[in-house]
């Protein structure tokens, strides 16, 4: 009799998922850490260098520069830049087709959803006249304007976007861009052998990089698909793998990109595809949510009611929920689809198509996604469903694990939806920050990793943490995937919250962690923390706000943690973003920085310790205000 | 007793052996992060050479049934502990003469790098479990197995 | 069974613990001149004040007791009777041994040159007295002449000056260090000697010394006639076997007592080990091995000493070791010499037809063990293809079964 053994497996903040990936018999992230546990110590201090043939070079005492010369300063602050390079360019990637998208619902006058955030921005970049599709198509051409700008030359939103003391601080600092992409072409440039050897230079370069990541690939890709697929509303949701719903034909979606399913989500509801499956014995298509984009539905789920099944998780639990069974055809345009899933739908006959090249999947079929092409991508994505439902469900067994999830988990909050719960204005929760009742704001940003105490250990417990003692957090990013899944997002959570917090909470029938959606999201904080220090009259530094990227996983992290530090905000990362291994930039990054834009990074793998620090900040930027 | 194994044609030249010896050793925190890869105050007791085709050996005290470096050592600070099986360095009783640095025939040992004071001679890292240099290396070209001497 | 050692040194300490750990319930006796227990090469530490009478032992405080070895100190052996297998002492009384170990050593001899032999202020370092004395008379004196630039002359000297007196040390070739060293590594040490105030004299004999009413040598007179005025003097300047006691047993005896390669004297159940055997260096690692090779003899497990190399050495004189090891100063122009020479560090490699004879290693010695064994083994190179320099164990590389090393050309 084989014995069944249980897999050495990661940890999970979120217990029945660790248990039910521990019994699975699939090769999966948290089985893959366990032998990825060795790690070179020059990776992790960033000192290895393979730019030139005469690499790799690595330093060490005996050791202490490279071939060429390189100090660990100048290697080091390479090897960040280069990753804030890639993460940034990720960002540009996505506004660029979100803003050809836009631009192309204007062209051929297609729904247009959130009327209210389309003449937000044609006021702002000052689009007079015309009707909605004019000004989608406007404000879809600046934005690529800008984008394709040449270096020398300023993009112009930038001015408009910005908080004006920030704007100005960056002025003053010369880092504010031009071009973003090509910003991003010249950092590679800089980052090449032999060329830039300045570590405080590169260092600026890569905030410069922060400020188009956050002002154009996040805060304007939430803007443009808010116009195009609708804008968010609170409601209460079903998260986990709960949403699963084996009836039906489920395909799960990947990636960063809404705006490229707007035709999907309304084709897969059509009378159309219903019947179809009901050929099949199905009772319809479901989206299922997994990464990011699924939180972009969630945030927009009002909209998509029909059509959405929920969000099931982050990064991590997708090689799981495909694991299951339940899922027929993956659809991906972008980041994070692992690898990994690849095996695990080749192995229960998952139809993998990919959208976008960028995320070409080696097993995925490549349809390459075009507006003009959309009515006819749907009708192939349905027929693949439909074919891959057919031919998968009487050979696989389906296998789901009990009780993940929940059904109250509060989404749907963006800048604007939580301003009109707070009554049109964010005065009243200012009112309450004055007051000491909520001590302050902490931003908990990012990914999830398997490092950090293992998957969303540290998230959750730090968030724990930071409740207890009154500060209310934000989540945006596969943190809030993480988040929600263990409950901290439903009112009930109000109970871990400090006895302050914790009755604004039960009286507003809220949960002390606020679910902001995507990564993408973090442009939306950056709004929020905006009005805020408009009302305040200070500037975003002075704010009892400090940002954790706890669990950050990807160069995409790095280049929202440029655009954090460009906003002057503290920073936090469990993990060192491979920097440690140069004094220049560390001590750049971690105090030097606080003059320069009044942002800092800390870094801290203990969670007490780190809400001691994060906790301190905010009770030191509270005295500087006077409360 | 215990003793490091070393499978050479795994070695893949990475150091890790190298550094998780430094960091084991360093005064100031264990972690990797505590590593100051600058401080030429750390150094490891092992060390990787590369062979006359090129190819990486690993390098670590093998903790000998005849230890030429005890046998030499005029101070006693050098000796082999019989239960153990570890030949221990006691730095305080070293005169820095350097005899065993010349006796060891496998090459294994040297004097610190700033102020040649003391031999850089390998612990087991106290003998604990896995001694670092094992737990980092990621090929497992280095192992440890119970030996019988 | 019932076995006797002679001598508490390297050769006799070691040889007296080895004896216990193979034989666990023999009596073990050891006699000694000594009262303590310390080691010889660190005498000059003493002088410099740098280990005290407890720092300058090489053994643990119970090692007696914890060996279980009777040990009678203070004791000088004036006769063997091998015949009747007992030892004679100076006092009369005498022990019976089954096998016994000779581990006598040997002392410092003071040149036939005039008046040293009488000068009450002229040492040799050769026992803690000497260097205590050594050490008493530093205290009042302001000067200091050292017969010898050996090692042993050096190690001195370099005391001395630590003690603020102004030195002089005479050495009769043209470098210091001559047995270890060349001119360009020796040089390196006579410039931190004469930084320190130290007059380096070579090429020159002592000829006479000049003693004062009280018969301390006040003066140095040297060959060339130069005259050194000092307020004491020390002679390093070679050594002779202590072993007067074999007379009249059949142990062969030139310049040293001669054993076979199991450490066996001509006499059945007598053995030998360390300085007082003849024919090779007197270093404290030979000393160590043939203690232990007799010991495993001695009850009875053949072993044998595997290499008696003994032309090696290590030194550490302010900062800068330096190992030399077979001979870095080749007779004829037959040989190779391979020079590394960036001003700090220096390398000399001597070799023929892949054969290595000699080597120095100055200021950067890490891990070169691995020249003794290939200089002492007379191993092969020819067929490793690498700078000479970076050789090293790797390209020797093997492991045996239980993962120990040994050498095999790979």
């Amino acid at each position: 009799m084989a014995l069944k053994m249980k897999a050495a497996t990661c940890n999970s903040a979120d217990k029945i998922l660790e248990n039910f990936i521990a019994e699975l018999e699939f090769d999966t992230c948290h089985h893959r850490i366990e032998t990825q546990d060795i790690k070179c110590g020059f990776g992790l201090q960033g000192v290895c260098c393979k730019l030139c043939a005469n690499g790799p070079c690595r330093i060490t005492p005996d050791a202490p520069k490279g071939v060429c010369g390189a100090t660990s300063d100048t290697i080091v602050a390479r090897n960040f830049l280069r990753a804030v390079t890639a993460g940034s360019a990720c960002y540009l990637h996505i506004v660029e087709n979100a803003a050809w998208n836009l631009k192309e619902t204007g062209e051929k006058k297609g729904e247009i959803k959130g009327k209210n955030t389309l003449n937000q921005l044609a006021q702002l970049f000052e689009i007079d006249g015309g009707g909605y599709h004019q000004k989608a198509v406007k404000i879809g051409e600046k934005v690529l304007e800008d984008l394709y700008k040449p270096r020398f030359k300023e993009m112009e939103l930038v001015e408009k976007l910005a908080y004006e003391p920030r704007y100005e601080r960056w002025q003053e600092l010369g880092i504010l861009p031009g071009g973003a992409k090509s910003e991003v072409f010249d950092s590679l440039v800089k980052t090449s052998t032999n060329l830039n050897s300045d570590p405080v230079d590169m260092l600026l370069h890569a905030l410069n990089l922060g400020i188009s990541t956050g002002l154009y690939g996040l805060f304007l890709t939430n803007k443009l698909n808010d116009i195009m697929l609708g804008e968010p509303q609170i409601r209460p949701a079903s998260v986990g793998f709960k949403v699963l719903d084996p009836d039906y034909i489920n395909i799960m979606i990947t990636g960063h990109q809404h705006s490229l399913f707007s035709h999907l989500q309304e084709a897969l509801v059509s009378y159309y595809a219903k019947e179809k499956a009901k050929e099949v014995g199905a009772k319809g298509f479901k989206l299922v949510g997994s990464t990011c984009v699924g939180q972009d539905l969630q945030l927009r789920g009002e909209h998509y009611q029909d059509v959405f099944s929920g969000h099931s998780g982050n990064n991590f639990t997708s090689e799981a929920l495909i694991a299951t069974g339940s899922i027929d055809l993956v659809l991906s345009e972008f980041n994070c689809t692992f690898p990994g899933i690849e095996p695990i739908s080749e192995e229960l006959m998952v139809k993998m198509i990919c959208i976008d090249d960028v995320a070409k999947k080696q097993k995925a079929e490549f349809v390459q996604y075009s507006y003009e092409d959309r009515e006819n991508i749907s009708l192939y994505v349905i027929e693949e469903g439909i074919k891959s439902y057919k031919n998968r469900r009487n050979k696989i067994k389906i296998n789901m694990p009990a009780n993940h999830g929940n059904d109250d988990t509060l989404t749907g909050i963006s800048e604007d939806s939580l301003r009109e719960f707070l009554g049109g204005s964010y005065k009243p929760l200012i009112d309450l920050i004055v007051a000491g009742k909520i001590k302050g704001i902490a931003g908990i940003v990012g990914c999830s990793n398997l490092v950090s105490g293992g998957h969303d250990v540290f998230t959750v417990e730090l968030t724990k943490e930071l409740i207890k003692r009154d500060i209310i957090v934000l989540s945006a990013g596969c943190s809030s995937g993480g988040l929600e899944n263990v409950g901290l997002m439903s009112p009930q959570a109000a109970a871990l919250a400090g006895d302050s917090l914790r009755s604004i909470c039960e009286q507003l029938g809220i949960p002390p962690v606020l679910n902001f959606g995507p990564c993408l999201s973090i442009g939306r904080l950056e709004a929020v923390a905006k009005e805020l220090a408009r009302i305040l009259y200070i500037d975003l530094p002075q704010l009892p706000l400090i940002l954790s990227a706890p669990q950050w996983l990807e160069e995409q992290a790095l280049a929202d943690g440029a655009f954090a530090l460009a906003l002057g905000l503290p920073l936090h990362l469990a993990k060192p973003p491979y920097i440690t291994g140069s004094k220049i930039v560390t001590k750049v990054l971690t105090e030097d920085l606080e003059e320069l834009t009044g942002g800092r990074l800390i870094m801290d793998d203990d969670v007490l310790s780190t809400a001691d620090k994060l906790e301190n900040i905010i009770l030191s930027k509270r005295n500087a205000l006077g409360i | 007793m215990k003793r490091i194994m070393i499978d050479k044609d795994k070695c893949m030249a990475c150091l890790g052996c190298v550094l998780g010896c430094m960091a084991e050793h360093n005064e100031k925190g264990k972690s990797i992060y505590d590593l100051d890869l600058e401080d030429r105050t750390n150094e490891s007791r092992n060390h990787i050479e590369l062979d006359h085709k090129q190819n990486p050996i690993p390098i670590v005290c093998r903790h000998c049934q005849e230890p030429e470096c005890a046998i030499t050592c005029m101070s006693g600070a050098m000796t082999k502990n019989d239960e153990t099986g570890l030949v221990e360095y006691d730095k305080d009783k070293c005169a820095a003469c350097f005899m065993c640095v010349m006796s060891c025939p496998y090459g294994v040992l040297k004097p610190d790098r700033v102020n040649k004071e003391v031999i850089m001679k390998c612990d087991m890292c106290d003998n604990k479990d896995t001694p670092r240099c094992v737990e980092f290396c990621p090929t497992k070209a280095l192992y440890t197995v119970e030996v019988m001497e | 069974m019932k076995y006797l050692v002679l001598g508490a040194s390297a050769a006799g300490i070691n040889g007296a613990k080895t004896l216990r750990k193979l034989d666990k319930n023999s009596s073990i006796t050891l006699i000694s001149v000594d009262d303590k227990v310390y080691s010889r090469c660190m005498l000059h530490l003493y002088i410099g004040k740098k280990r005290n009478l407890e720092t300058l032992s090489f053994i643990d405080k119970d090692f007696f007791n914890r060996n279980n070895i009777e040990w009678i100190k203070n004791k000088r052996v004036s006769k063997v009777e091998s015949k009747e297998k007992k030892v004679i002492l100076e006092d009369g009384t005498f022990h019976e041994y089954d096998k016994l170990l000779i581990a006598t050593g040997s002392s410092a001899a003071i040149p036939p040159v005039e008046n040293l032999r009488e000068g009450k202020n002229v040492f040799t370092l050769r026992n803690l007295e000497d260097a205590m004395a050594i050490d008493k008379l530093v205290n009042i004196s302001k000067t200091a002449v050292v017969i010898g630039g050996g090692l042993i002359g050096i190690d001195i000297a370099v005391e001395l000056i630590n003690r603020g007196l102004k030195v002089h040390i005479v050495e009769m070739v043209s470098n210091i260090l001559p047995m270890q060293l060349d001119e360009r590594s020796a040089k390196t040490y006579e410039r931190e000697l004469m930084k320190r105030g130290a007059t380096i004299l070579t090429d020159k004999l002592a000829q006479k010394g000049v003693l004062d009413s009280e018969n301390n040598v006040v003066e140095v007179i040297l060959t060339d006639g130069t005259r050194i005025g000092t307020d004491m003097v020390v002679v390093a300047a070679g050594v002779r076997a202590n072993a007067d006691f074999i007379e009249g047993t059949n142990i062969e005896f030139d310049r040293g007592i001669i054993v076979d390669n199991r450490c066996q004297t001509a006499e059945e159940d007598i053995y030998a080990a360390g300085d007082v055997c003849a024919n090779k260096p007197g270093i404290w690692p030979l000393a160590v091995n043939e203690g232990i090779t007799a010991a495993y003899n001695m009850v009875g497990i053949d072993k044998k000493i595997e290499s008696s190399f003994g032309f090696k050495n290590s030194m550490n004189f302010y900062g800068i070791p330096t190992i030399s090891i077979g001979n870095p100063n080749p007779k004829d122009h037959s040989y190779q010499i391979s020079i590394y020479d960036d001003g700090q560090i220096y390398k000399k490699i001597v070799h023929k037809d892949g054969i290595v004879y000699g080597a120095i290693f100055q200021n950067d010695i890490s891990y070169i063990g691995p020249f003794t064994k290939i200089i002492g083994d007379g191993i092969a190179m020819d067929s490793i293809d690498k700078n000479i320099f970076k050789i090293g164990y790797g390209d020797f590389f093997h492991v045996k079964p239980n993962g120990e090393f040994e050498y095999k050309i790979i």
